[in-house]
């Protein structure tokens, strides 16, 4: 271990240090015991390192005052960890923008249908309700006749663009089949078991095709053909049914409305296209309750105006034997108001969340702009540090509220720096900089910068 | 608040929490910076350029480290590779003294003369700036050899005998000031 002279200085330093492998240190331990001379160079060792930590910085006074100041002003903004807010908040934005124009247009449209079937039922008089046209007659009928239409099973096939209705189709079928009338129950509620796997034109009302043929001799000879042939003969406990209550909880969610407007009209045409549709048909008092839901206007008067029709409806149909169907205008209207709630609910929250994470990231912004503006450099280095901070600041945040300012106050830091130091490249830099500023066409301080510029000239 | 706290904020994009950060280190950094460079501005810029490339590789950073050896080997990196630079080697230290003992730091910095300061800051700077780097790491910073080495790019046996050259010399430099030193140290002390 020791070497040819019988001391142990080479290994002296990674001993001082505890870095020597552990038999080597126990050996100089050893030999440091019995040798004097080389216990003293140890010694010395020692004191160089507490001499070299002893020595003090000799900073210029108030040089870290500012110091992280100028190290955040050179850091790249975080444009992609700001981007994510960003993106969250303007996605949400945009999600409202899409969202909210088709729910209102839904609601004017929905809205627009209960009116006339409110009317009905207080006073039919037209003659498409005296003919079975519109559910709202039902009402009045006391008996759903075996003519009426059962508009429910149509809506499926046209609003297939919009998967949140296309959804609840199939179950608004269940839900409003037996809303219809007692005998109509059994074929209805097969054709809407049926209605998914249907083509478009077969899955045209059933029960109003079978009016509408009944009435023009053609007996209802398509009907057949959409009853599956395992299809449960009865409607009371149809196997595939739903629970009353499902079926209740679940009618908010359909398509009512498109189902009314589409029977008339198909009857009519069947060429015509869902839109047209929509246009020309009549609303159902079954289909109101379906379509509150959606309407998600519990505060419009139009609204509430159909479910008076709508809820009237139900112990008239009760009493006819519809127990089941009894629920679904009746129960939808909670459940729709609910429904909607929660929708509603969550849209706010999104609104909400956006909003939060728009002000925090505002406010962030404002704080670096606040902690900028209450520097107070005094030396030339601070100038071109505050310069520079102000630069990227504005760099950073390009499009803000204090961008203008920012990009001012870079111009006012490099004026000063010259001013404090005198030195042509500061000059330069702050004529350049002005001129980019004044370049600019969303530039609001021109003339003060024109100034800054005046009296850079007026010091040359 | 805890270093891994703002750290862990600063990892998310928060430049005031690694501002915070800055504040905490920037004395140990500049330090380690001016020690090995021996001038102020080109410190202050390496001291800076050491925190934005930290802020630039934190991603990589683990909370659960410490973060000052980490800081400080980049700095120390930083140094050495700009006295190693042409331009450094265009533009030498200059006379004056950026060091000067701090009163009172330590037993032995009090009682050192102004000529043994003086003789200290001559010695340091005419180590090449690897040993003093290495020197500085841990003498000062208290890096083990395996961390110098890892900031420097070197062996640990060469962190070893730079460092022992180092001492080497400056004892040899400081010896008959460290001695007198030494025994006014342990007399204050009885």
């Amino acid at each position: 271990v020791t070497a040819a002279d019988g001391h142990v200085d080479d290994r002296l330093s990674a001993y001082l240090d505890g870095e020597l492998p552990a038999l080597e240190q126990a050996a100089v331990e050893t030999h440091l015991g019995s040798c004097e001379a080389c216990a003293g160079r140890l010694g010395q060792l020692a004191s160089v390192d507490e001499a070299v930590r002893a020595l003090a910085l000799d900073t210029p006074e108030g040089y870290f005052d500012d110091f992280a100041a100028r190290v955040r002003g050179r850091l790249d903004p975080p444009r992609k960890r700001a981007l994510p807010a960003w993106t969250w908040a303007a996605a949400a934005v945009l999600l409202l923008a899409v969202v909210t124009p088709l729910t209102v247009r839904r609601l004017q449209e929905e809205d627009a249908l209960p009116v006339p079937a409110a009317a009905k039922v207080v006073a039919p008089t037209s003659k498409a309700e005296r003919n079975g046209g519109s559910a709202a007659s039902r009402p009045a009928d006391g008996v759903a006749s075996p003519t009426e239409p059962a508009p429910a099973v149509v809506p499926i096939v046209p609003r297939a663009p919009e998967p949140a209705f296309q959804d609840a189709a199939p179950e608004q079928e269940e839900a409003a089949s037996p809303a219809s009338d007692g005998r109509a129950d059994a074929p209805r509620h097969r054709e809407a078991a049926a209605a998914e796997a249907q083509a478009p034109a077969e899955k045209q009302a059933p029960a109003e095709a079978k009016t509408r043929s009944a009435a023009s001799g053609d007996g209802g000879a398509r009907k057949p053909a959409f009853v599956p042939p395992s299809a449960p003969a009865g409607f009371a406990a149809p196997p595939a049914a739903p629970p009353p209550a499902a079926a209740a909880a679940r009618a908010p969610a359909r398509g009512g409305p498109v189902v009314q407007n589409q029977a008339p009209v198909q009857a009519q045409s069947p060429a015509r296209d869902a839109v047209q549709d929509e246009e020309l048909g009549k609303p159902s008092t079954r289909d109101e309750g379906g379509v509150r839901p959606f309407a998600a206007r519990p505060s419009s008067p139009d609204s509430e105006g159909v479910a008076g029709a709508a809820v009237p409806a139900a112990p008239e149909e009760a009493a006819a034997g519809m127990a089941v169907a009894e629920g679904v205008p009746s129960g939808a209207a909670p459940e729709t108001a609910r429904q909607q709630e929660k929708d509603a609910g969550a849209a706010a929250a999104r609104g909400r969340n956006a909003v939060a994470m728009h002000k925090e990231v505002a406010g962030a912004e404002e704080a670096q702009f606040q902690r900028l503006l209450a520097e107070r450099p005094r030396s030339l280095q601070e100038f071109r540090a505050a310069r520079e901070a102000w630069r990227a600041f504005s760099v950073g945040h390009p499009a803000g509220p204090r961008a203008d300012e920012a990009r001012v106050q870079v111009i006012a830091m490099g004026a000063a720096a010259w001013r404090q130091g005198h030195d042509s490249d500061d000059a330069a830099l702050a004529r350049r900089d002005a001129a980019a500023y004044l370049a600019r066409t969303d530039a609001v301080q021109g003339d003060r910068v024109r100034r800054v510029l005046a009296d850079l000239d007026a010091r040359r | 608040m805890t270093d891994a706290d703002l750290l862990a904020k600063a990892q998310g994009g928060n430049l005031f929490a690694f501002e915070e950060i800055v504040k905490r280190y920037q004395q140990r950094v500049y330090r380690v910076a001016l020690r090995i460079v021996r001038r102020h501005d080109v410190a202050d810029d390496v001291a800076q350029e050491a925190f934005i490339r930290a802020h630039k590789a934190l991603a990589t950073f683990e909370l659960g480290r410490p973060f000052g050896p980490w800081i400080c080997r980049i700095a120390a990196n930083l140094a050495v590779n700009h006295v190693r630079s042409p331009e450094a080697r265009e533009d030498p230290l200059p006379e004056g003294h950026d060091e000067t003992p701090a009163a009172g730091a330590s037993p032995l910095g009090g009682v050192l003369s102004r000529e043994a300061q003086e003789v200290l800051e001559r010695g340091l700077a005419a180590l090449p700036a690897e040993q003093r780097a290495v020197l500085v790491l841990r003498a000062v910073e208290e890096l083990s050899y395996k961390e110098i080495a890892e900031a420097l790019g070197l062996s640990i046996g060469t962190v070893m005998s730079r460092l022992f050259r180092a001492r080497e010399r400056l004892a040899e430099n400081l010896g008959p000031y460290l001695g007198d030193a030494m025994r006014r140290v342990r007399r204050d002390e009885a």
